[in-house]
């Protein structure tokens, strides 16, 4: 006999059963013992049963996978509360690290060059915002507090414009046709407005798409036309003096070969004008405008554009 | 008699905290059958199967009496633990050895009373010869198999029961099905 068989056969004693008639005698026996000591009325009502549900729900969420979810879930969904709540905040908000951490991690997370740059227009966007709110707050409670995040704002707003710029670069929309001379080469390729990138091997009437017209120097933040100006690693001395040293540079902008309508470098430079002279609205507008180009442009990421480069008009699809 | 979900015995428990007797009630009606059965294959006779299912129940109403903050969680571990130191105490009491002989027990009465005469001779019969192998094993190869295959209990469940890792409980069931093959006939 086998161990199958011996299982079966156990299997059968479940039928044994005590006797019927013996049941129910002895279940009245027992229901009249405990009588004296039970309950007058049955067990129920609202407290009891939520009583009940509050230690069910205890004792299920006491088991370790469900405390893990839980706190899985508060987890998430803090933090999409928090970044919800971070959306408006300003420096100074204790939420506003949120804000910048959430931002830093969107841009980690993207690895196509266009939608980097389209990122770094939003955040350029933001600083643009906050900057706007910070001098409204400033004026309606004047505190004298405010230069410190003014500075940062503005430092924070030329890296964002610097990103953007150096992406364009390397993104090549179409090719454009005005070549103005050549910007002089920056130890820092990044740095390089309108100049060919150190690593880059395109043609420079390719690269220097979007660096007509821009003057490229040493921090390569400046208007083309003047000479290379307050470098842009370093904050300026004070929000105040940046204005009158654009301004010098504003004409020589016009001076240069006109660019075209639509050029997203132009553009960046007119956003840039627009926050040094406080004009927050319309700063936010232009970087809209050059978000839009890169959106309905047909362009490819540098390096790719080999095929394309033959093609003056080239639609090459994205 | 149909299963209680987790959720039914969960309210059950909390109300018998409360002295319920109604859900007391429903407790009897729930395990009378697997509590018997438990205690009937232990010790070998009807009558004192039934004495002591009956002392089992009344235990676990003194138990509520005494534990309104008790240490389980649910019902069946422990009344079942209430079976098995019933079970202990009446061997005590009775110094009745394992290996009992089993005359006094009719083979008709190892089956359900409503199964035909002819059909419960014949499976008795059967079924008695397993019953009486199974008394010829150690107590703890008894209780197992019949809480494995006779009460029909998860590892996990016999675990809470006898207190035992259910690694230990699982190289238990294994050696008393070995041992009861070793002594059946072929």
């Amino acid at each position: 006999m086998d161990e199958q068989d011996i299982i079966k056969k156990l299997r059968n004693l479940r039928q044994t059963s005590p006797d019927r008639l013996w049941r129910e005698k002895s279940r009245s026996m027992i229901l009249s013992q405990i009588a004296g000591t039970a309950a007058d009325e049955p067990v129920g009502g609202l407290f009891f049963f939520l009583n009940f549900i509050t230690r069910r729900t205890f004792a299920v969420f006491s088991q370790p996978a469900a405390v893990a979810l839980t706190v899985l879930v508060f987890v998430l969904g803090g933090s999409v509360f928090s970044l919800w709540a971070a959306k408006g905040s300003i420096p100074g908000d204790s939420l506003y690290i949120a804000k910048i951490i959430n931002e830093k991690a969107k841009l980690a997370f993207t690895f196509d060059e266009k939608e980097k740059a389209k990122l770094n227009l939003s955040f350029a966007g933001n600083r643009a915002k906050e900057m706007g709110q910070v001098r409204q707050n400033e004026q309606a409670a004047p505190t004298g507090g405010q230069e410190d995040k003014i500075e940062k704002l503005s430092v924070n707003f030329q890296e964002e414009i610097k990103a953007v710029k150096s992406r364009l670069n390397k993104i090549v929309l179409k090719p454009k046709i005005a070549q103005p001379e050549k910007p002089d080469n920056s130890a820092d390729p990044v740095q390089s407005v309108g100049g060919q990138p150190a690593d880059s091997n395109e043609p420079e009437e390719l690269v220097q798409v979007f660096g007509a017209n821009v003057e490229k120097s040493e921090r390569g933040l400046q208007v083309a036309g003047g000479p290379a100006s307050a470098p842009a690693q370093s904050p300026p001395a004070s929000a105040d003096s940046q204005p009158s040293e654009q301004a010098s540079n504003t004409p020589a902008v016009a001076d240069q070969s006109a660019p075209e309508a639509g050029d997203p470098q132009t553009i960046l430079a007119e956003a840039e004008k627009l926050f040094l002279e406080q004009d927050y609205e319309a700063t936010i507008s232009k970087l809209e405008e050059i978000n839009a180009l890169i959106e309905n442009g047909q362009g490819e990421v540098n390096g790719e554009s080999a095929a394309a480069s033959g093609s003056s008009t080239s639609e090459s699809a994205e | 008699m149909p299963k209680k979900n987790i959720f039914s015995e969960s309210l059950i428990f909390q109300k018998l905290k409360y002295k319920d007797k109604q859900a007391f009630g429903e407790l009897y009606d729930h395990y009378v059958d697997d509590i018997y059965r438990f205690i009937f294959f232990r010790v070998n006779s009807k009558e004192d199967a039934e004495d002591l299912t009956s002392a089992v129940f009344l235990k676990t109403w003194n138990y509520f009496l005494e534990n309104f903050h008790s240490e389980y969680n649910s019902l069946k571990p422990l009344i079942f633990k209430i079976a098995r130191n019933a079970v202990i105490d009446h061997y005590r009491q009775a110094r009745v050895k394992n290996n009992q002989p089993l005359e006094q027990i009719r083979p008709e009465e190892l089956l359900d009373e409503q199964q035909d005469l002819d059909r419960k001779i014949d499976e008795g019969f059967q079924s008695d010869q397993i019953v009486k192998k199974i008394s010829l094993l150690k107590e703890e190869f008894r209780e197992i198999l019949i809480l494995k295959y006779i009460n029909d209990f998860s590892v996990k469940e016999i675990s809470a029961i006898i207190d035992k890792p259910p690694g230990t409980v699982r190289v238990q069931i294994f050696r008393a099905l070995k041992a009861l093959k070793e002594i059946m006939p072929n």
